[in-house]
């Protein structure tokens, strides 16, 4: 109708994704022409659709024309027969194929081919179905801008709704009606909108992980055990000036980043690869060595180069996490800065909640005895993993003290948390009560 | 949302007496129907959903004649009937009755269509001063009228009847007869030369600037110039442009044609398809400076025969505003 009675069809006209760019601007529009969902009386509006498939060297479109519009825009009748006959398909692809081109942002004009040819009934219209293809001169699809003018310049009452979708798979999305105001449309190309939910989701691997995987973060809290503490003859002993805790904190997180941040580079881009079971012992014998040296300090400043240099295998195991992502050069650095923003998030997060009761309990008696089973109970893990991990054993009888670290890692912090203040002020009311002189 | 009202409003416009009849209206609403038919004046989206299709297939703002008691269905007419002229309201009449000949002799979809199917909404508070609009609608028909004090706009307006002619009892009604019976007057007057100019290079299956097409862009001037025409036929281009004009309450509408005769010299008139009243796709414009009228015939499944979709705009002041789209 082009009636009264006729109603907007876009309902068929692909389906339209939430949050596409295009589709906010034009989504008003669409729906002030073509109103909600068409009654079971009404009949859709006669109106072209250009279905894009975006692939990565090529561009391919399925492009429907209703035969009534076709018709009114040749001044001629068009049957699902005649519209087939050998001249006259082969004089609409040629038309078609003038009225529609692709140009990217160096104006390099798309070379456009226009084949097929078959008669499909849509909405209850007969449509003739053409296949287009834009291919870029540069081999590789990027932003486009679109021009398409077919019918429209003949017949200046017609619409075209023009889709995309990426990946040849899935809805196409509305990005356009293009008519008589509009005969051309800017397209993006996949890789461009995934880079911000690309760095997103990245972050939330990185937060994932390195939350729920207990080794890294035991190592991380193995290594936090004697930063309030001075490594003197091969014992522990406590720091004479509390502020150099904090920066013996601040040296063991950045060796721990700094290690894991470069084989996760390198192993991100494939040039470093090593077995799985080695990275995943190798991790495991980490944790048992920053636990015996929490113990016991097995070279001064053992925890800085012991994080620094155990940093580089966890940096491999986070790296072969990375396939979960699927990654292509062009957003391959933005996941890589993700993703390590967000192990680094989740480390300051357990630096904050362990350290201001570990610096609290560590001017407690307590503390040796504290520091000496929370290392051992470590070291027991670790070892426990290290044997699974190397063939040793094939279960691991204490996992589930494990998967309790990560599990409440709130309700362990708390309760460590209040174990410190109780700690400190058992003690203070002890020296208080004590006589003084 | 910036619409703002600085279109070039035509005069002398019966502001009061629609105020007057808008409160009345209102105050037949229950609270419900109140909020139900009343819109801020800034809803700019709301106000742009009037349509050609009938409201089950386009939902319309405000609220339907078929939700009204008697008495408020009384004043929801009084209002329109204020708006309009006297021509004007029986033109809406009009087409109010093609839509129930539609609902019984219809292929289909007839619980679609019928006299009741019409909406009034009110943006604004009635005012002799500040800005307000009423809009009354439905299958066919489009009023938007903005008041600002004794100033008003009557456009985007649209008109239209399907099926072109028909008989209820024993009388013929044709509810475009005089708009469409001007317009071709102006055309079949074109001597040959003329036609050739004034004939459009593209078909048309529909008007142009129907709903939804708000953005204030117009296609380019294209045609033959009236400055072309002779006296006699520059009256019929104003005669075609008055049936128009006309459907508004007379002292504006005279304001407004003023306007548009002022501007005849400037304005075109084009035709595409063809220049027969029941042509596939006959299509007939007038395109002035500010005025824009076009009348089509179209198609439907609902009746074997063509329509008619017909609408005045005003480049510089529809809704009242030089700038709808803000």
């Amino acid at each position: 109708m082009r009636s009264a009675t006729d109603s907007p069809g876009a309902g068929g006209r692909g389906t339209p994704r939430p949050g596409r760019r295009f589709l906010a601007v034009l989504g008003v529009l669409i729906t002030l022409v073509l109103g909600g969902a068409p009654p079971a009386s009404a009949h859709p509006i006669s109106t072209s659709a250009v279905l894009l498939d975006l692939g990565a060297d090529e561009v391919t479109a399925k492009i429907e024309l209703p035969l009534d519009e076709l018709g009114s825009a040749f001044g001629r009748t068009y049957t699902p027969s005649n519209v087939l006959d050998p001249a006259t398909i082969t004089g609409l692809r040629s038309y078609v194929r003038a009225h529609m081109s692709a140009t990217d942002p160096g104006d390099r004009t798309w070379v456009t081919t226009v084949t097929g040819g078959m008669v499909e009934n849509i909405d209850g219209i007969d449509h003739l179905v053409l296949d287009a293809t834009l291919t870029p001169s540069t081999g590789t699809v990027g932003d486009f801008t679109l021009d398409y003018d077919a019918v429209i310049d003949r017949l200046a009452s017609h619409r075209v709704f023009v889709s995309a979708r990426w990946g040849h798979s899935g809805d196409y999305t509305t990005l356009v009606m293009l008519s008589w105001q509009r005969q051309s449309v800017p397209v993006v190309s996949a890789a461009a909108p995934a880079s911000t939910d690309g760095f997103l989701s990245a972050v939330q691997l990185g937060v994932e992980h390195i939350s729920g995987g207990s080794d890294h973060l035991l190592f991380l809290i193995m290594l936090l055990l004697p930063a309030p503490l001075l490594a003197k003859r091969h014992r522990w002993v406590p720091r004479t000036d509390p502020r150099r805790a904090g920066w013996r904190v601040v040296h063991v997180v950045t060796a721990f980043a700094i290690g894991h941040s470069i084989t996760l580079a390198l192993g991100a881009l494939g040039l470093v690869h090593l077995p799985t079971r080695l990275v995943e012992s190798g991790i495991a014998l980490s944790v048992l060595v920053s636990a015996i040296h929490a113990i016991r300090p097995l070279v001064r400043r053992g925890e800085v180069l012991i994080a620094g240099t155990f940093g580089l295998l966890h940096g491999l195991a986070f790296a072969a996490l990375l396939g979960e992502l699927d990654l292509s050069r062009a957003n391959l650095v933005v996941t890589l800065l993700g993703f390590n923003a967000g192990i680094e998030l989740t480390q300051l997060l357990v630096v904050a909640l362990v350290m201001p009761s570990l610096i609290m309990l560590s001017r407690t008696v307590i503390y040796p005895y504290w520091r000496i089973g929370v290392a051992a109970l470590g070291a027991l893990l670790a070892a426990a993993w290290l044997a699974e991990r190397t063939g040793i054993t094939s279960t691991n009888p204490v996992e589930p003290v494990s998967d309790v670290l990560v599990d409440h890692p709130l309700v362990l912090a708390a309760g460590f948390a209040a174990l410190a203040l109780t700690a400190v002020t058992t003690q203070r009311i002890r020296a208080s009560a004590r006589p003084s002189g | 949302m910036d619409l703002n009202t600085d279109g070039e409003n035509a005069s002398g416009a019966n502001t009061p007496e629609v105020v007057a009849t808008v409160e009345a209206f209102l105050k037949t609403l229950s609270a419900d129907q109140k909020s139900t038919a009343t819109f801020d004046f800034t809803d700019n989206q709301s106000r742009q959903t009037w349509s050609n299709y009938p409201a089950a297939t386009v939902p319309r703002k405000g609220i339907a004649l078929s939700d009204l008691g008697d008495e408020s269905k009384t004043a929801a007419l009084a209002v329109v009937k204020t708006m309009l002229s006297a021509e004007g309201y029986s033109q809406v009449e009009a087409i109010q009755s093609a839509d129930d000949w539609l609902k019984a002799n219809s292929d289909g979809g007839n619980s679609d269509f019928g006299d009741e199917n019409y909406y009034l909404a009110v943006y604004g508070t009635p005012s002799t001063t500040d800005p307000f609009m009423v809009q009354f609608g439905g299958h066919h028909l489009a009023r938007n009228y903005t008041y600002k004090g004794a100033t008003a706009s009557f456009t985007p307006a649209f008109t239209g009847t399907e099926p072109k002619s028909f008989t209820v009892g024993n009388t013929t009604v044709e509810p475009l007869k005089e708009k469409a019976g001007t317009a071709f007057a102006v055309f079949n007057s074109l001597s040959s030369d003329q036609d050739a100019k004034a004939k459009l290079s593209a078909n048309l299956t529909d008007i142009l600037m129907g709903p939804g097409v708000d953005s204030g862009k117009f296609p380019a001037s294209e045609g033959l110039l009236v400055s072309e025409l002779s006296e006699q036929q520059k009256q019929l281009v104003l005669s075609a442009i008055a049936e128009w004009v006309n459907d508004a309450a007379p002292d504006a509408a005279a304001s407004l044609l003023e306007t548009y005769k002022s501007q005849l010299d400037q304005t075109r008139i084009a035709y595409a398809g063809s220049k027969t009243v029941d042509g596939e796709n006959t299509y007939l414009r007038i395109d002035g400076p500010h005025v824009w009228i076009e009348l089509i015939n179209t198609r439907s499944r609902s009746t074997p025969n063509v329509h008619y979709h017909g609408v005045i705009r005003d480049k510089n002041d529809d809704y009242g505003s030089t700038n709808p789209s803000a």
